[in-house]
């Protein structure tokens, strides 16, 4: 794997790696209508946790435009010391490794679900991770570029499925609005956050920035812009579906195979299809590529050449042995799993800001 | 990993490859003062060859000067007028000693284009390989060499295998020196510099790297030649083989140097600050650093209106796209995802297959196998028999195989579309990957369907963006984004708009000065006043 101090990466790309990581979980298995009853009010948990997101990558930005040049491991040891930051880093390699495990799982199932039921998942995830790995060992620049390259087509593709199915989006199906209550908004929301807080990976991405400077405003426009593309996204997923929303796991598969413009254009089912592929394999990439990195620094590795490949192994293996099936994983994500990974991420950024404000003297631009 | 994999076996299986030092560097060969001496030296070394021809003439103070050469190599006027007739004219010099006919034969006498010396009989001989006449004193310890040669060569004409309707239809011939001569009448700025030499040990091909010298960046000019420095093969006899030696990714099926044979090509190339490698030999010449894209156009896109440029470049990638994955997408519809087709499509579809005994899968490789069979063919059949097989191939083997239940005739339109869109890749060596590629994706679509396809293509995708070519990405400027770049990429901005070289491969030269686009005489602005 490449991991030199040469490798960079221009702004456009750590945008279109952050884009492909939110978009597999909002395109593939979605575990929030899978587990929160009356997700009409779906589109307002996305709103919601893209607020609180843009918060988060603004903290983690100015965190790491503090530490030039130092990923969150580095400046975790520097602030607080070499043996937590230690295990700073093996928690956050656990993170991205399991984050990686259940994008594939999700590729997996979606797969089964929606067009080939009789080939075992492992197929698909075996596959696509294995390529993941070759392109993360091929280094950061190859899987930057290969996301720069697929961030406009697959742009174009979640465009279609916003902007065709209109037509069909019935403005009562949005009502009542806060039925049972703003309280009851606060699982999906949480679940949804959970997915933005996969931006973490913002942390070793930055050091490897071109211009670190800009990181700040580019990460939270972007994050502000994302936010309201799903947003947007729930709000025809909810106006076209209503009330069945609940009892559907592959909403966005389901909304492309309802797009008919005319009598030529339709089957859009096929270009999302690639999008799941394309955009999931940049996304297990990068992830495969931040637990390698997070092992690397941690233990200070200098050989490191075949760690993806043994990562993607350890993964396709995670992928069968953490979920007996999609429900079930889509229970273990909403539940332990937002709890447990928001908990963490949160306290950890916390943790960081204050002992930067303890030890930094505040602000120091 | 897979790459290093092979790269292991293949050194393996010739142990011995490192060993051998094919650059033994030969220790001089005096030259002996007696001129018999060195004819049986000449003739001896050329194994008494029958086109070598080793005279000895006298000059009128009875020196012996001995003059050879290989005939068929030079020209027999300038050998005459200017070699051997001035030796046997000047019988009223009276030049007695060795050292003075030396140096007035030298100096004076040898009226050829150019005269060089030396003490190396060796060096001599490699001469005469080039065309050269040599000439060697009685007594003298040193020789001559003129430059005789002879070009017999094919005309300058249009390229066979690069038509285009619009430009120049001067194609490259064999000839090195017509080559760079075809250049220096296009660009004629002394900044054009070329740098010769020759590679292989036995054949001494003469390869000259061309270059505008403020176009093109530096790092690439010292990256090619140490990559020619690198060279170690007996013999070039094509551009091909050098290609292979220079190249960025040689395991990889897709070009990291293009080759062509249209002059206004390789110009066009100079222009942007690339550097052309010209092999004497072949018409073929190689252009580097490229892009993916760069197959994708065209001579003639420069040289239409851009509107025209621009579509046609959105169609090459289509059609290039379409080599590569339309039998695969066949193949993935008709096995897994028959609810893709519309109904009518569908049942005609399973009609055309009912009865067919292969899986969608083998019948398209069988197909495409065969049609690769076909072309390979045509292309080795002499030229009367050709297009009687080709009838016997095409119409009637393919009519026959419908008929008989061997394959579907929608497999043969998707085959015959196939090969068409191959065809119409500009960059033939992009459509050979292509033609390649297809295959594996095939079996990739009957075994896994549309996710087959995607996960094939994604693995393109990896294995493209982490090429480059000397240095330069192979698919910039898209993936890394070079905004500049997109102008001359899918699109072709009008030329007016070309206001910069390639950013990445040229120096930064200012191309097209900013308000070069053209304004009716109302709009202009006042003269003086520059626009921006």
């Amino acid at each position: 794997m490449k991991t030199g101090a040469r490798e960079q990466i221009s702004p456009y790309q750590l945008i279109a790696l952050l884009f492909f990581v939110r978009l597999a979980p909002r395109t593939l298995v979605c575990p929030t209508t899978m587990t929160v009853p009356r997700t009409q009010d779906l589109w307002l948990a996305d709103a919601v946790s893209a607020m609180l997101a843009v918060g988060f990558v603004f903290t983690l930005s100015r965190l790491g435009q503090r530490h030039p040049g130092r990923s969150i491991i580095q400046y975790t040891e520097d602030l607080l010391g070499r043996p937590v930051g230690m295990l700073i880093g093996m928690l956050l390699a656990g993170y991205f490794f399991f984050v990686a495990a259940y994008t594939a799982r999700m590729l997996g199932e979606a797969f089964n679900m929606s067009i080939m039921p009789f080939t075992p998942n492992l197929v698909f995830i075996g596959a696509l991770t294995l390529l993941a790995a070759n392109a993360a060992r091929s280094g950061l620049e190859v899987v930057a570029r290969t996301g720069e390259f697929l961030f406009p087509l697959i742009l174009i593709v979640l465009l279609l499925l916003l902007v065709l199915p209109l037509g069909q989006v019935d403005s009562t199906r949005f009502l009542p609005l806060l039925r049972d209550g703003l309280v009851r908004v606060i699982p999906a929301t949480s679940i949804e956050f959970m997915f933005y807080l996969e931006f973490m990976v913002l942390g070793l991405l930055i050091p490897h920035l071109r211009a670190p400077e800009k990181v700040t405003r580019f990460t939270v426009l972007f994050t502000a812009a994302n936010g309201l593309m799903m947003t947007a996204m729930c709000l025809i997923m909810v106006g076209v579906f209503g009330p069945t929303l609940d009892a559907l796991g592959l909403q966005a598969f389901l909304l492309a195979r309802m797009i008919r413009v005319g009598e030529f254009f339709e089957r859009v089912e096929a270009l999302l299809l690639a999008s799941w592929v394309l955009s999931t394999g940049v996304k297990i990439a990068l992830m495969i590529w931040a637990f390698c990195t997070c092992l690397r620094q941690t233990f200070s590795l200098h050989r490191w050449r075949h760690l993806p490949y043994a990562a993607a192994a350890l993964l396709i293996a995670c992928s069968q042995l953490f979920f007996a099936d999609v429900v079930s994983m889509a229970r273990l994500l909403a539940e332990p799993w937002t709890v447990t990974s928001v908990t963490f991420i949160l306290s950890l950024t916390a943790l960081l800001w204050i002992a930067q404000l303890v030890r930094g003297g505040g602000d120091t631009d | 990993m897979l790459m290093k994999i092979l790269e292991k076996i293949i050194s393996r299986m010739a142990p011995g490859h490192k060993s051998q030092d094919p650059h033994q560097k030969r220790e001089p060969v005096p030259i002996c003062p007696d001129p018999r001496n060195n004819e049986a030296y000449i003739l001896k070394a050329y194994g008494n060859s029958g086109d070598v021809v080793v005279r000895r003439l006298k000059l009128a103070s009875g020196l012996e000067v001995l003059v050879a050469h290989i005939d068929g190599l030079v020209d027999h006027r300038i050998l005459s007028a200017n070699i051997v007739a001035r030796i046997t004219d000047e019988s009223d010099v009276g030049l007695r000693s060795p050292g003075e006919a030396h140096r007035v034969l030298k100096d004076r006498l040898l009226t050829a284009c150019q005269v060089w010396e030396t003490d190396d009989m060796t060096e001599l001989l490699r001469a005469m390989t080039w065309g050269s006449c040599i000439v060697i004193i009685e007594g003298r310890s040193t020789g001559l060499y003129s430059n005789v040669v002879e070009h017999k060569e094919r005309a300058v004409e249009e390229p066979g295998t690069e038509a285009s309707i619009r430009g120049s239809k001067e194609g490259f011939n064999e000839n090195l020196r017509t080559n760079t001569s075809l250049l220096r009448r296009r660009v004629r700025d002394p900044r054009l510099w070329i740098e010769e030499r020759s590679l292989g040990n036995l054949s001494r091909t003469r390869v000259a790297l061309i270059y505008i010298k403020t176009l093109v960046r530096e790092e690439v000019v010292q990256e090619i030649r140490s990559r020619l420095d690198g060279v170690e093969i007996d013999s070039i006899q094509e551009s091909g083989q050098l290609e292979e030696l220079i190249e960025d990714a040689p395991y990889s099926p897709f070009p990291t140097v293009l080759r062509s044979e249209r002059l206004d090509r390789a110009v066009g190339a100079l222009f942007e600050g690339r550097a052309v490698l010209i092999i004497d030999g072949t018409p073929f010449v190689l252009l580097a650093p490229i892009t993916f894209f760069t197959f994708l156009s065209a001579a003639e896109d420069y040289f239409e209106r851009w509107h025209a440029g621009t579509v046609l470049r959105g169609f090459r990638l289509a059609v290039f796209i379409t080599s590569l994955i339309l039998p695969s997408l066949y193949v993935a519809i008709t096995t897994f995802h028959q609810e893709l087709l519309p109904t009518i499509l569908l049942v005609r579809l399973a009609a055309q297959r009912e009865g067919v005994p292969f899986p969608a899968a083998v019948e398209a490789v069988l197909m495409e196998a065969f049609f690769e069979v076909l072309r390979e063919a045509g292309v080795r059949l002499p030229r009367i028999v050709g297009p009687a097989i080709s009838i016997v191939g095409v119409l009637i083997l393919g009519e026959t195989a419908v008929q008989a239940g061997l394959v579907s005739s929608a497999l043969i339109i998707v085959v015959a579309m196939t090969a068409i869109a191959s065809f119409a890749t500009p960059g033939f060596s992009l459509a050979i990957s292509a033609r390649l590629l297809r295959f594996p994706l095939v079996l990739l679509a009957g075994t896994l369907g549309l996710f087959g396809i995607y996960w094939g293509l994604f693995a393109l995708l990896i294995h493209l963006v982490s090429l480059r070519s000397l240095g330069v990405p192979y698919l910039e400027p898209m993936a890394p984004t070079v905004l500049s770049g997109l102008k001359d990429t899918l699109v072709r901005a009008p030329w007016w708009k070309m206001d910069a070289q390639p950013e990445l491969i040229a120096q930064d030269e200012e191309r097209v000065p900013p308000g070069a686009r053209p304004e009716p005489p109302g709009k202009r602005p006042p003269e003086g006043e520059k626009k921006t």
